[in-house]
């Protein structure tokens, strides 16, 4: 019979957090082992940063009150910011808010300051110099942050946000700076220097898009039939990132940026098919324990996928959509995956055996010498 | 109160081993001795004796050589009559008893020439092509129930003393059981799943080892294995087993 609810409770709540957070870094690090080193050369990885509210109902401990921005209203839960490497959509490192954080100077915490130590995390337990390119999204915009991942040699690429200092850059840009990319897209790359003095590049990409028009106090207007009326307009997307022209044309960073999204499909992906939202206990030990092995599950459940690509020679099953993969390998029956393993081409399925035979057949095969740990 | 459980007077000189409790009975379990070969080919692996195959078919094809020249033999043909050759009775007599043993139908253990995984079992048992299972039935006819309980008694008893298997104790089944299992054959006895390799893969991986320095206590001596708590909470990975709702419901022990 299987472990119910209460027995792996009490399992988690024997395991000690920060044990677990290292053993899933540990294996993240491994996962991420092949790809760290390209022919010698140590390569540099591409993060991007991000944060996801958790919504509870229940006395959790260290839950706090906070404004979702998607659905416009406030809900009680944890604030859990990740890193993630893109490429290989392989969480590196989390860190839950803390309500009532502050820095040294007394200031409460804001999103860069988890930006920063992110960041600052993966590189100590990557032991990299540096990441490759950095990317985060509008809710991390701080001037000091940039600063700080500047001096310490990051590439960073972030939307612009609708600032003062954003606004004056993009009118100042002169018609001849907008450079025609395609039908109706205009792109210009200029820079920008903010209050802190550090000047950093900024692309404005410019389209004609269709904008709802509001009266006076803000309200879209309607025609008489009742339908809203749009009005034609530029608008402007911004990007500031400290990537050097020549090393990167604006079109790419704009592209690099998009590989952002990743992230956001990691965390729909964890909360709708991996459940890490439904915490077991409202003790923030077990919380931790329970992202961590969940991400550590993923991590594992990504290198099986490998591993399984690898025996049965198809490339298709390490592309393969995680779900999917799961669906079709964690319920296989052995003799079906040694079928798949051995079949000819054109060889019909195998029907249903005798339990019986398998055992027998298996007997035969047992005791044979092995050199290594066979896994599949 | 206590219970009193009580333990029938087992009418033996020997002592009884702890891990085989009928197998020096002539009314031996089957599947005890079964498990008794195979935990002393597991053992073999480590304990190099005069005799120490670590094979199935180096078994079976030794005690067909060592029921060859058997006088008890003499009795069997004897029972069966002139019409059956020595040779042929000789592999009659070995597909009964080790079908018997692994507690397989006689009909398979005569298919076992047709397909590659057994041929090297069929081999073995002298077994060339495939057999009719009639003639095994005839076997058990002529025998008689009394008689071919003293057959499988008769070669059970060669088996133990050639495998030793009454030196087989807790020690050894400890270390067969950390070899063996997570070998193919035990997870195919167990009649396990796609989701095994992955725990499999886990074990390998080393994750077990990382958990269990991660306990801040020691999980309880008569509770759940490590192994089957980590299978439990990963088992939301495998989809069909549990979806989300499913583990809302079984987090909410519902």
């Amino acid at each position: 019979m299987a472990p119910v609810s209460q027995t792996l409770r009490n399992f988690l709540t024997k395991l000690h957090p920060d044990q677990v957070i290292l053993l899933f870094e540990a294996q993240a690090r491994r996962a991420l082992r092949s790809s760290l080193r390209v022919k010698g050369r140590r390569t540099r990885l591409t993060v991007a940063v991000d944060a996801t509210l958790l919504q509870l109902f229940g006395a959790f401990e260290q839950a706090e009150g906070l404004f979702d921005h998607v659905t416009p209203q406030g809900i009680q839960g944890y604030k859990l910011y990740v890193i993630l490497e893109v490429a290989s959509r392989q969480p590196l490192a989390f860190v839950l808010h803390e309500p009532g954080a502050t820095r040294t100077a007394g200031e409460p915490k804001g999103d860069a300051d988890y930006l920063a130590h992110l960041v600052a995390h993966v590189k100590t337990a990557l032991g990299v110099d540096h990441l490759a390119y950095v990317l985060f999204d509008k809710g991390f915009w701080s001037q000091a942050a940039f600063q700080q991942l500047d001096t310490a040699a990051e590439t960073l690429v972030t939307p612009g946000k609708q600032f003062k200092t954003i606004r004056a850059a993009i009118a100042a840009i002169r018609p001849d700076q907008w450079v025609r990319v395609a039908e109706n897209q205009r792109v210009a790359d200029v820079t920008v220097t903010f209050d802190n003095g550090l000047t950093l590049r900024l692309i404005g990409w410019k389209t004609l898009g269709r904008q709802v028009v509001r009266n006076e106090r803000g309200n879209p207007k309607r025609d008489k039939e009742g339908t809203l009326l749009y009005r034609w307009r530029p608008i402007y997307h911004t990007y500031v990132t400290n990537i050097a022209p020549d090393e990167m044309e604006a079109p790419a960073v704009v592209g690099l940026y998009g590989q952002r999204w990743s992230i956001e499909d990691f965390f729909e992906q964890m909360d709708n098919q991996y459940c890490l939202g439904h915490f077991p206990s409202t003790d923030l030990a077990v919380v931790k324990v329970h992202i961590a092995l969940t991400w550590l599950g993923y991590t594992l459940l990504r290198e099986f996928q490998q591993l399984v690509a690898d025996w049965l020679h198809n490339a298709e099953y390490a592309t393969m959509e995680l779900r999917r993969f799961a669906r079709r390998f964690l319920r296989a029956p052995i003799a079906w995956l040694r079928w798949l393993k051995e079949r000819q081409p054109g060889q019909r399925q195998p029907r249903l055996r005798q339990r019986s035979r398998d055992f027998v057949s298996s007997l035969a095969n047992f005791g044979a010498p092995e050199t290594k740990p066979e896994l599949l | 109160m206590t219970d009193v459980i009580a333990t029938p007077i087992v009418p033996t000189a020997e002592a009884r081993p702890a891990l085989f409790p009928t197998l020096h009975l002539d009314t031996f379990k089957p599947l005890e001795l079964c498990f008794g070969i195979l935990l002393a080919l597991a053992t073999n692996r480590w304990r190099q004796r005069t005799f120490a195959p670590t094979h199935l078919r180096e078994v079976i094809r030794a005690l067909r050589y060592a029921l060859q020249d058997d006088p008890f033999m003499d009795e069997i043909a004897h029972r069966c009559g002139a019409g059956v050759m020595r040779r042929e009775l000789l592999l009659r007599v070995l597909i009964s008893f080790w079908a018997h043993v692994l507690s397989v139908p006689i009909q398979e253990v005569c298919r076992w020439a047709e397909t590659s995984a057994t041929l090297s079992l069929a081999h073995a048992l002298g077994l060339a092509q495939g057999y009719h299972p009639q003639r095994i039935a005839e076997l058990h006819a002529a025998l008689g129930p009394v008689l071919r309980q003293r057959l499988y008694a008769h070669c059970k008893e060669w088996l133990r003393r050639q495998l030793a298997l009454e030196r087989l104790g807790e020690e050894e089944l400890t270390r067969a059981v950390a070899a063996q299992t997570f070998e193919p054959l035990a997870l195919a006895m167990g009649r396990q799943y796609g989701f095994s390799y992955f725990i499999n893969f886990l074990f390998w991986q080393g994750i077990f080892a990382g958990l269990e320095a991660a306990l801040s206590q020691d999980l309880q001596p008569n509770g759940y294995s490590l192994r089957e708590l980590v299978a439990a909470y990963f088992r939301r990975f495998d989809s069909q087993a549990a979806t989300p709702e499913a583990l809302a419901e079984l987090l909410r022990n519902e």
